[in-house]
């Protein structure tokens, strides 16, 4: 069976990633946890922009708000980390649905740009917000060791996927691919479509909020324009587009080719690096416009765009 | 009792009128013909009544409950369901998601949910086309799919724009009994439709739509037989000629023998 074989990849995958704290050095361990938070995001990014075709250029803002609102609560208002962690999670998925409802009016490539603006908005309003700790980023205390982060962003990359696999299997999917499809026709058989696609996108933003607030713990160090670039959310994009977007395992596959292909490339220049992200984008819009594994599956989960249409268009 | 009231309806893109003060209302269990040279504004109504645009005058009720103000979604799951002239399928799921999906929002689950979608498929022959990508389904395929989806949704009335457009002679018959069958189960129907053929043989009533403005209302047969109607497809010069000889030829001759057929 497809299924079966499958979840036996799955397993595999999911053992070696588990080993690799123990088996490898501190260094793997960094690149291994920057991967894993990658996974998570672009698979955020795919429950938007891949599964119900709303293309978002602004999911760094679930990132970085998660990221610095967990940091201000635990440094300024000084709650335990824990606490201020939900906190900001729960806080960023709710900024997500209200923000959804009106931006989720606009389709296509005024999305996009809309998306594009909300990002450097919320950069703004945090960067001159006191107690988001303003334009001078704040300390965390320094907690855990590496292999611990490691694990703790493996298992949202894990629930990012298992989210995905179940939404995919779903009819709350299927509402999520129609309103892809064709949304005048969702809404003609009683989808309602407004409430569909803000949950997407709250979802997406929960998930992106969950790696930020990892991603300050573990840094230790935050300030908004690290955590607000926008370059982050055009690796969410296009390691979902490299992967396949709409699949359970496009983002993942996506997140760990960028993250060795960006290696490979640190090791020979540091310049090379963002040269080689941009060869990548061009080299998946022009030979895998549907992704890894868009293009070798079809039906559901692979085939998801049309045979002529420009990948961002969703 | 009146399903379906429309009154004084009026829709204007920019400066062009495209509907102005249509008011008629459908009896239940009727199966009404909606007729009209293109461009007359048929679409258009289906489009306001089914709530995916907003009338720029006049109301709507359905049951006696305003649909003008609602979104489409809630008017589809109060039972008022369509199909759309230019096919809309969900190309990313297969026949048998598209047909699922309609039941499941209006709360089917389960078994009753797959047993439902199977009695539906059978209907509308596209059983063994189930697992198909609806992508990859052929036109008339899809326009079924349309009709399935559409009373998967349970209706009390359905809108049919043009759904036999571009079936051969083979499949309109085959079209023509399922409709047939729709309406002995007592779903009310608004048929848009360019084949008299069908119109006169399923049609309890014809309403004819001419630059945004009813300007008939009748049997079909009476309906057809019309000067301004004749006037409105063919031309006035036409009529005039025709005037002369009480036999009327061309489009009238034509609907006539589709009505004898009936």
């Amino acid at each position: 069976m497809k299924r079966q074989r499958n979840m036996f990849l799955a397993a595999c995958v999911l053992l070696l990633a588990l080993c690799i704290p123990p088996l490898t050095n501190d260094y793997i361990v960094q690149v291994g946890t920057e991967m894993a938070m990658y996974a998570a995001l672009a698979g955020g990014w795919n429950l938007i922009g891949g599964l119900t075709g709303y293309p978002s250029f602004g999911n760094v803002a679930f990132f970085g708000l998660g990221a610095m609102l967990a940091g201000a609560l635990s440094v300024n208002a000084h709650w335990p980390y824990w606490l201020a962690a939900i906190a900001s999670v729960l806080g960023t998925g709710v900024f997500a649905l209200l923000l959804g409802l009106p931006l989720l009016r606009l389709k296509g490539h005024y999305f996009s740009i809309a998306t594009l603006a909300l990002a450097q908005a919320t950069l703004a309003v945090v960067t001159n917000t006191k107690f988001l700790g303003g334009g001078m980023g704040m300390s965390l205390p320094i907690v855990g060791s590496p292999g611990i982060f490691y694990y703790v962003m493996l298992s949202i990359a894990v629930l990012s996927a298992l989210i995905t696999y179940l939404l995919i299997h779903s009819e709350y999917g299927n509402t999520l691919l129609a309103i892809k499809s064709d949304e005048v026709a969702a809404q003609a058989v009683g989808i309602n479509t407004v409430l569909a696609k803000s949950s997407a996108f709250a979802l997406s933003g929960l998930l992106g909020a969950m790696a930020g607030v990892v991603y300050a713990i573990w840094q230790s160090y935050i300030d908004p324009p690290t955590v607000f670039e926008p370059s982050i959310t055009v690796l969410m994009l296009v390691m979902t587009m490299m992967g396949g977007a709409g699949t359970v395992a496009g983002p993942i596959l996506g997140a760990v080719l960028i993250g060795i292909l960006t290696q490979l490339a640190m090791a020979v220049s540091q310049n090379a690096s963002s040269l080689v992200l941009g060869l990548g984008i061009i080299a998946v819009v022009l030979f895998l416009p549907k992704g890894i594994m868009g293009s070798r599956r079809s039906g559901k989960g692979g085939k998801r765009r049309g045979k002529n249409t420009f990948p961002l268009r969703g | 009792m009146a399903i379906l009231e429309v009154k004084g309806l009026g829709k204007d893109f920019g400066g062009l009128r495209v509907l102005d003060d249509i008011s008629f209302s459908l009896a239940e269990g009727t199966v009404t013909g909606l007729i009209g040279p293109n461009g007359a504004g048929k679409s258009t109504l289906v489009n306001l009544i089914a709530g995916s645009d907003r009338p720029t005058r006049g109301e709507i009720y359905f049951f006696s409950r305003p649909l003008h103000k609602l979104p489409s979604w809630r008017i589809a799951r109060l039972g008022l369901a369509r199909t759309f002239q230019i096919t809309r399928i969900f190309k990313d799921l297969t026949l048998r998601e598209n047909v699922r999906l309609a039941a499941w929002t209006i709360g089917m689950r389960g078994q009753k949910l797959e047993a439902e979608v199977d009695r539906l498929l059978a209907l509308t022959e596209l059983a063994d086309k189930a697992a198909v990508l609806s992508n990859d389904l052929t036109l008339p395929d899809q326009k079924r799919l349309q009709l399935a989806r559409a009373l998967a949704l349970q209706p009390k009335l359905l809108l049919l724009d043009e759904v036999m457009a571009g079936l051969n002679p083979v499949e309109l018959d085959k079209a023509i009994l399922l409709l047939n069958r729709l309406r002995q189960q007592g779903i009310t129907m608004l048929v848009i439709e360019h084949l008299m053929r069908v119109i006169m043989n399923i049609s309890d009533r014809v309403i004819v739509l001419h630059q945004g403005q009813l300007i008939a209302d009748g049997q079909p047969s009476e309906v057809v037989g019309l000067s301004q109607v004749q006037e409105a497809y063919l031309g006035s010069r036409y009529v005039k000629s025709k005037a002369a000889e009480m036999e009327v030829s061309g489009l009238g001759g034509m609907l006539n023998a589709g009505n004898q057929e009936s």
